[in-house]
């Protein structure tokens, strides 16, 4: 069923077809929405997780242009070095540090990178060495070394240790079909393609036996059912329930309802179809824009979000990945593009949001006969926010000589995952519980973070 | 006492059923049969379809509430309990024999001796218990006619040769079917519990192949059986295997440093057996592990078949201290047989299982129910039925009116008594289940070992798709799934607005309207199609916002 194809509709870059919101209209009055402060909240960052599925290719996004090797192992999809003359400039990676540079395609995240607030980690991974898409991200997901398949993910785990019963129906999103592994085992997640499905729908009853006789009949009592009147009559009508009285023990449950009718009144005044950005941006027109966007909708509504997931898919570049342009460029293109609408639209909001962008492994280091890369083991993740400690590209760099690469040759994993999942759930989400989200593992910390 | 009084002849909707209504089990029988033969012709998912659609659910008849208020309460709250809630008529049935009578009926078996099918032993027989309340036959007509519970019966390793996800939405469609339509409801809430008990992540690895047969052969058998039969079955159940990696359990192999994979042993100690608060340690893991060392699950051909590989085990000398069991070498596959009998056994087991049940039917752990029913469970030997009597049937407790904690209903219950209340005519299938998985229950696809959750904190944050389901399937918005709530209406022959309210209220909530209880929702929801009718939305519109809200209502979420 479409429910269970997901994790392969990504890899084929196939779904996250959410409907393009229009961004024309007036900017909905956000005042008097804020849900408060609740209980459970742990006071910390709101965390946007980005998952590049497929297995990005690190050594193409963040550059070693300082490593010999790398040339010698992509002798056609190496991209030059930011002060390479015989490249054209717009061939050129930009230069980061005298070490490495940005594919040319990610200048949209180079003022975040001057301004401190973006850092990116190299040859970082996980302990899987499967190199199979599947378990590869089932094991980060869920946080582990190696996944045993039996695990809930390391963000549900966050969220349990953190939260009581009175959290934000919003508290975490999941911008996509099924709620994605890292969020699995936490059943307060809402997944959703578009915001505008977090709404009530009010009963919409056909007549039986109609035919066509009666479609536009039809057509007109569906649109009267489904009016927001309906949904508003509703949503009246339990908030008079929910409002009831209760004891002790049955409060939980009218406190949650009070919340989940609060939060529904926000979203509608959101107006996510018609949220205009702030500070002079357009979003572009691309799904991770799109979802990036309705993210955006989400924090300044002040409904209590914590945790925010949005895949992009296509970055299984096993032929024809292209080098400065191409396929992957276009990858990251919209990647960064979306990435820079975002942090300009969310303003001062920036300081306290972290954003991470993360990919399963990244590939062989030689390039391979069809032009492309195939399934390695370390990849890069960039990190933004406010408490970035950004302006660097953090790496115990392990090289790409003949006898530093990992297994059949790919850039060794030197930097274990966890270690800045850790920081962020330590110094950012203000969660103390480390060992409940992470058992089993001391991380060490490479000191990414500002604590909040 | 013979349940199926509740039947009536006439009440089915013909709409429904194009065929000739099944009205009485005898000419159901007839019905499908003729069904079958006419349907020879046409492909295999379409007799399926149409099977399902002869087979309908039998019809249930609206009666009126009994007066007794007090009476009522005790009724709904033991269906609620003991089943997933009340069908029309089951209130009143249960006021008029009693709620002990009711439990004891659902508890109560008989012997049967049937025949077994093993290779090379023809003619073997054993003794079954089947239950004495005789199960509704459009059940298991409904489920066998399903492609992967058949495929189940006759060639389970075909099931790896099946689109994955069909296997998913059958499995979910059969549970959805029994849960909603079988008589036998302690049976198929027991099924919901040891499911949880003994949770599989149906999404790791092949598990969807094998999962068929685990609930088949493993669980369903044993509901109500011994549980000590019924954890020996999970522990050689190649989905467990494979779930906890005990297919990779093997001995410490001095080359490569490889040795026992523990995660099975420790589950099964934590979360099946004696209960992570008992006292045992890592000791007790490693040991337990090395005894269930060369249990495996085949490949190739007939794959997925249970396989001991005595090459794999480690015939060593183990001590379990916990247990105080010593095993001798060269035990082989008694090893593990040892384990299990010892832990099945053992006091905190008892004490484990015991206080799970008392959450899961009371809510809360009644000390002194508790130890009676520790008593029964090593008393007989781990029977669950024997277990299960002083905590369903005990006076201060279940039968007690308003005598336990109120119980969160999860999910699955939320949805199956909705269907049960207003009579729906469901398929179970891919439409229903979706709601299933918005409400954040997808049936076997709890990722960890330990089953979805039970505290309330769990489920409040997923509100809003409880709303959405009520509101959909109380205006036919589910498709596969049908309620007509003129039924109630017609049958408390309810003419003026007030009635009507009354009627959907009886049905919906299973209290009387009048009730103390219910009344600051009857202002809501009469106020609510007062003000809808003033805004002139059709008559059938302003019934399925009615019925919607009382299923959204925070007292149809509480058990």
């Amino acid at each position: 069923m479409k429910l269970r194809l997901t994790r392969r509709q990504v890899l084929t870059g196939a779904t996250l077809a959410a409907a393009a919101g229009g961004v024309a209209g007036r900017l909905s009055a956000l005042e008097g929405v804020a849900l408060g402060p609740r209980t459970g909240q742990t006071g910390g960052d709101t965390l946007v997780v980005i998952f590049l599925r497929g297995g990005a290719d690190g050594l193409n996004i963040v550059v070693p242009y300082g490593d010999a090797d790398y040339y010698r192992l992509r002798p056609s999809l190496g991209i030059p070095g930011p002060k390479d003359r015989s490249a054209t400039a717009a061939g050129r990676c930009l230069e980061l540090s005298d070490f490495f540079g940005l594919h040319p395609a990610l200048a949209p995240l180079v003022p975040l990178y001057q301004e401190g607030k973006l850092a990116a980690v190299h040859a970082i991974g996980s302990g899987d060495q499967t190199r199979s898409h599947f378990e590869a991200m089932a094991t980060m997901e869920r946080g582990l070394a190696r996944d045993s398949g039996a695990a809930n993910g390391w963000l549900a785990r966050h969220l349990t240790v953190t939260g009581s019963a009175l959290d934000s129906p919003l508290r975490a999103v999941s911008i996509t079909e099924t709620v994605p592994d890292s969020l699995r085992g936490a059943p307060n997640v809402a997944a959703m393609l578009s915001l505008d499905e977090f709404r009530l729908t009010a009963p919409n009853v056909l007549p039986t036996g109609s035919g066509n006789k009666v479609f536009h009949r039809v057509q007109k009592q569906a649109a009267q059912a489904n009016s927001p009147t309906r949904a508003d009559a509703i949503a009246a009508t339990l908030r008079g329930m929910y409002g009831g009285t209760a004891t002790e023990e049955t409060k939980v449950l009218t406190g949650a309802g009070a919340e989940t009718l609060k939060a529904l009144d926000a979203v509608k005044r959101l107006d996510p179809n018609h949220y205009k950005a702030e500070f002079g941006v357009t979003y572009p027109k691309s799904e991770m824009a799109n979802g990036l966007k309705q993210v955006a909708c989400l924090l300044k509504g002040d409904v209590g979000l914590e945790i925010a997931c949005l895949d992009l898919g296509g970055w299984d570049t096993h032929v024809a990945q292209g080098r400065e342009a191409g396929w992957q460029a276009g990858r990251l293109g919209e990647l960064a593009q979306g990435l820079g609408a975002f942090t300009k639209d969310l303003g001062p909001r920036l300081e306290r949001t972290t954003i991470m962008v993360m990919t399963e492994f990244g590939r062989r280091a030689a390039e391979n006969s069809g032009l492309g890369t195939d399934h390695g083991r370390a990849s890069c993740m960039f990190l933004i926010g406010g408490g970035v400690k950004g302006g660097k590209v953090y790496a115990n760099w392990p090289g790409l000589g003949p006898t530093q690469l990992e297994g059949p040759g790919d850039l060794h994993v030197t930097t274990d995952y966890r270690d800045v999942l850790a920081e962020i759930v330590t110094r950012r989400l203000k969660n103390t519980d480390l060992d409940a989200v992470f058992p089993e593992y001391t991380p060490h910390y490479h000191d990414i973070f500002r604590a909040v | 006492m013979a349940s199926n009084t509740e039947f009536i002849a006439e009440a089915v909707p013909a709409s429904d059923l194009p065929t000739a209504p099944p009205s009485v089990p005898g000419r159901a029988v007839a019905a499908v049969a003729v069904g079958a033969i006419a349907l020879s012709a046409v492909g295999c998912g379409e007799v399926r379809k149409q099977a399902q659609k002869v087979t309908g659910p039998l019809p249930a008849t609206y009666t009126a509430l009994p007066q007794n208020v007090v009476a009522v309460a005790s009724a709904l709250h033991v269906l609620n309990r003991v089943g997933f809630g009340p069908k029309p008529g089951d209130v009143a049935h249960v006021v008029e024999v009693g709620p002990a009578a009711w439990i004891e009926e659902q508890l109560a078996y008989r012997l049967e001796e049937r025949s077994t099918v093993f290779p090379g032993m023809p003619g073997s027989t054993k003794t079954v218990e089947i239950d004495q309340v005789e199960e509704d036959p459009t059940v298991d007509w409904r489920v066998n006619a399903l492609e992967t519970q058949q495929m189940e019966q006759d060639a389970p390793e075909n099931l790896y040769c099946t689109d994955y996800d069909q296997i998913q939405h059958e499995m979910a469609q059969a549970a959805l079917l029994r849960a909603i339509y079988s008589r036998r409801q302690l049976r198929e809430q027991m099924a919901d519990f040891w499911t949880n008990h003994f949770n599989i992540f149906s999404l790791k690895n092949d598990g969807r192949a094998l999962l068929p047969v685990d609930t088949a052969r493993v669980l369903r058998p044993h509901v109500l059986g011994r549980f000590h039969d019924m954890l020996t079955a999970s522990a050689k159940s190649p989905a467990m295997l494979a779930y906890l990696d005990n297919n990779q359990n093997q001995k410490r192999d001095p080359r490569t440093g490889g040795g026992a994979n523990e995660n099975y042993a420790r589950e099964l100690l934590e979360l099946h057996t004696l209960g992570v608060k008992s006292g045992y340690t890592m000791k007790d893991i490693q040991a337990v592990a090395r005894c269930f060392t060369g249990w495996t699950v085949t490949g190739g051909f007939k794959r997925g078949q249970l396989d001991y590989e005595a090459g794999r085990h480690d015939d060593g000398m183990k001590y379990i201290p916990f247990l105080n069991l010593t095993i001798m070498p060269k035990g082989g596959q008694k090893d593990a047989d040892r384990v299990l009998e010892t832990l099945s056994a053992h006091p905190a087991t008892a004490r484990f299982l015991v206080q799970k049940l008392c959450r899961r039917f009371l809510g809360e752990v009644p000390p002194e129910v508790a130890a009676k029913a520790e008593s029964a469970y090593l008393r007989s030997g781990g029977d669950i039925r024997k277990t299960l009597r002083p905590i369903l049937l005990d006076s201060d407790a279940l039968l007690k009116p308003a005598g336990c904690k109120p119980i969160l209903k999860r999910p699955l219950d939320m949805l199956v008594s909705a269907n049960r209340a207003l009579a729906a005519d469901t398929d179970g299938g891919e439409d229903l289940q979706r709601h299933l998985v918005q409400m954040g229950q997808p049936l076997y696809e709890w990722p960890m070992p330990d089953g979805f959750p039970e505290k309330a904190a769990a489920w409040t944050g997923s509100l809003l798709p409880r709303w959405n389901f009520a509101m959909a399937f109380a205006s036919n918005a589910v498709p596969g799934t049908h309620v007509d709530l003129n039924a109630p209406l017609a049958a408390a022959k309810a003419r003026t607005e007030a009635e009507q309210l009354d009627a959907l209220m009886e049905a919906v909530l299973a209290r009387p309207a009048g009730s103390e209880e219910v009344k600051p929702i009857k202002a809501q929801v009469a106020g609510h199609m007062q003000l809808a009718r003033a805004a002139g939305l059709p008559e059938a519109t302003v019934l399925a916002e009615a019925a919607g809200l009382l299923l959204a209502s925070p007292t149809f979420q509480w058990k």
